[in-house]
């Protein structure tokens, strides 16, 4: 099954996602024909989700299962076809997908997701939340989402750090004394509880500096207010559309685009006269 | 029987022993460690603790006798915390490597603690000091010695061989 999206799936680059649901039967006697593992794994650029029932037993996704030599044989062509195309399992070790109807058997993993590079990044959790079907299957849900962009966590501006606060604020603190003969636990613990108050305290004094998705490094202060003053100017415009105002309006755009260009040739042409072949 | 022969007990935890005092240990002197933080870069990348030489350096300035307070007990007994043990490693990718698949294509830079490289330089510049006065290093060792620098070794170099000129012999040397 390909799914098209003209925009693109979950705001990735990639416009269509290729689902090839598997039912294989280990055999090729009439009428049935087994899937070539070449067939259904192949090195395709976009999305690409291979799942079904394999009729394997996985050592990665069943890990207390011991598989014959006969398995073992089967199941290596599919795992090593996945690998060469790089395709990821997607199942939760130690999950069982299979619960048999009689007590002899045990429950197993039969059914395999596998994902290829495109779109690993696009999975979030593979599980079995929902009940059975009446069937001795259980429904797998895979849920996809788009990758998260991950910020680093604020840390202290310390350029902006203020020595004037700090300085008042050291001459008050004191360390706690150390006791004589500590054990390494204690001095340990003394040494953990001191540093952390004084680091707490130059903490506080800093302000965070909180790097946003869309920061340039190309952004200045000086942009910052320019795209103020132009934004100002157009809400004045839109609630009273005078031609003086509308003429501000496009003195302040001008001047905010053309300072914002100049700012991302600048910063290109730097970037290209210090760049060096190990930063490239 | 069969849990007790395959999974051995736990051995006991270590008794709780006392650190001991250095005898002849000499105090931390706010000199030490400014000496040790104007070896510092104040622009280094941020450790573990977030916090720079530069920050490290305003503070002392302010009170001289904090950074010694809290670094001298750990001097006195020997001791290394384990929250000074903490690190920072930054994976990156050896230039010019045919395959980056073999993790031996890259390289980790480990940023520790500035704390604990205060302490380090410290502890080196007295082991340096030590050893010198014990005679431990070669008189021609030069580099990575408190007035034995590459300067120091070319102008030694120079001087025997004019010491060795006046002499009337014929020596010459090539410096690369």
């Amino acid at each position: 099954m390909n799914v098209f999206s003209p925009e693109g799936l979950f705001g990735s680059p990639h416009r269509s996602l290729r689902v090839t649901s598997v039912y294989l039967l280990h055999t090729n006697r009439p009428p049935y024909c087994c899937i070539a593992p070449e067939r259904l794994f192949s090195s395709c650029c976009h999305p690409h989700l291979v799942l079904g029932d394999f009729d394997l037993h996985d050592p990665q996704a069943d890990t207390c299962r011991s598989l014959s030599e006969r398995e073992f044989m089967i199941l290596a062509r599919y795992l090593d076809a996945a690998f060469d195309f790089t395709y990821n399992l997607l199942n939760t070790p130690g999950v069982y997908t299979r619960f048999p109807f009689d007590t002899i058997s045990r429950p197993s993993v039969l059914h395999l997701a596998f994902a290829n590079t495109a779109l690993c990044p696009l999975v979030s959790s593979w599980d079995i939340p929902l009940p059975s079907t009446s069937s001795n299957h259980v429904p797998c849900v895979i849920t996809l989402k788009p990758p998260s962009i991950m910020l680093p966590p604020p840390t202290p501006h310390w350029a902006l750090l203020d020595l004037h606060a700090v300085g008042k604020a050291l001459e008050d603190f004191t360390t706690l004394a150390c006791p004589a003969r500590p054990t390494p636990s204690f001095l340990s613990r003394w040494f953990d509880i001191s540093s952390t108050r004084l680091t707490s305290l130059l903490t506080a004094h800093a302000p965070s500096k909180v790097p946003c998705s869309r920061s340039k490094p190309w952004r200045s202060p000086r942009l910052s207010s320019l795209r103020r003053e132009y934004h100002k100017f157009a809400r004045i415009s839109r609630l009273d559309p005078s031609p003086l105002n509308w003429r501000n309006v496009k003195s302040w755009r001008r001047t905010y685009f053309k300072a914002s260009a100049s700012a991302k040739k600048a910063h290109w042409s730097d970037f290209l006269s210090s760049g060096t072949l190990q930063s490239l | 029987m069969l849990l007790h022969h395959f999974f051995l007990p736990k051995p006991p935890p270590p008794l709780l022993l006392c650190l001991m005092r250095h005898e002849d240990y000499t105090p931390l002197t706010s000199e030490e460690v400014s000496r040790a933080l104007s070896k510092s870069s104040n622009t280094s990348p941020p450790t573990p603790d977030h916090i720079r030489y530069s920050v490290w350096k305003s503070v002392h300035r302010l009170i001289p006798s904090l950074l010694p307070s809290l670094l001298d007990p750990l001097l006195t007994y020997g001791f290394h915390p384990p929250s000074l043990k903490k690190a920072l490693g930054i994976v990156l990718d050896k230039p010019d490597q045919p395959s980056y698949n073999s993790p031996s294509s890259f390289m980790v830079i480990v940023l520790l603690q500035t704390l604990s490289k205060i302490l380090e330089r410290v502890v080196a510049s007295r082991l340096s000091a030590q050893a010198i006065i014990c005679s431990l290093i070669h008189t021609l060792q030069c580099r990575s010695l408190p007035w034995k620098s590459t300067a120091n070794a070319a102008l030694v170099q120079q001087h025997n061989v004019e010491s060795f000129h006046c002499l009337r012999y014929k020596v010459s040397t090539y410096l690369p």
